[in-house]
């Protein structure tokens, strides 16, 4: 099966559209069901942070998903020509702090390390046209303890 | 296909909001929109009955956290019922469940309002 590939402006508009491709994706390699839970939460995440992040401050420019199986695993792949944000310098989520003092940030970037089996990030070249690239490892393989 | 549903009662002083389907970036406003305007009406006894919800991102928890300062904030609560294993994970991995009232069902989450 070719790899399957969608590029649109990263708007909020288009979230439904990205989010579709990732079921589509499940669903095409017939993913089960808490692997492609894990895919879903994990793409989502990486999306949103290009939408919301990535193009703040200016027109909302391309990005393209990609995905394809890679052994035992469904590579997807975030390319886009906005700010470069490596997650390895995402702020630690706050999990401790009683609820007054609770917040959400960073929580995004939590659960993309904590449900993939490998993250890589190569920020992009402006001048040379080439985009930021996100790569999203998730196993195929049913992780156990997940009740 | 994606979908997503709410739908609002009262059981005695408390409210329950059922939440059906996925709760994601996109659905997520029309939840935290939903709870919102339960705690502007002065209803801060909450109850999410999430026993037909299968999917909640970031999004989703951002809502719920949000509704859980202000109904606590208010002297009320919002309590989570009947969460699935796969939604229940993303609680857990957020660290939610040490701040949060889960409960099995709805009618224990009712209770614990006395």
């Amino acid at each position: 099966m070719p790899p399957m590939t969608v590029t649109k402006p990263a708007t909020a508009g288009n979230l439904a559209l990205f989010l579709g491709f990732v079921e589509f994706v499940a669903d095409r390699h017939g993913l089960a069901a808490e692997s492609a839970h894990r895919l879903k939460l994990v793409v989502e995440e990486a999306v949103t942070n290009v939408v919301h992040h990535g193009y703040a401050g200016r027109e909302a420019g391309d990005l393209t998903l990609s995905a394809d199986l890679d052994g035992d695993a469904v590579v997807v792949t975030l390319e886009d020509h906005g700010a470069a944000f490596d997650p390895a310098d995402a702020p630690p989520a706050d999990l401790d702090s009683d609820w007054r003092e609770r917040s959400v940030g960073g929580l995004g970037w939590h659960l993309i390390r904590e449900l993939t089996d490998a993250v890589a990030y190569a920020a992009g070249d402006p001048a040379a046209g080439r985009p930021n690239r996100l790569t999203l490892r998730v196993g195929r393989a049913p992780r156990g303890g997940t009740s | 296909m994606r979908s997503f549903d709410l739908s609002t009662r009262a059981d005695g002083a408390v409210t329950v909001v059922a939440v059906a389907g996925t709760v994601d970036a996109v659905t997520a406003p029309r939840l935290a929109e939903a709870l919102q305007a339960e705690v502007d009406a002065g209803r801060h006894r909450l109850v999410a009955d999430l026993a037909a919800a299968s999917y909640v991102s970031s999004a989703g928890l951002r809502a719920f956290l949000a509704t859980v300062k202000q109904a606590r904030a208010a002297g009320g609560d919002l309590c989570l019922a009947a969460v699935q294993p796969s939604v229940h994970q993303v609680f857990d991995l957020a660290g939610f469940t040490a701040i949060v009232r889960f409960f099995d069902d709805v009618d224990g989450a009712v209770a614990a309002f006395g």
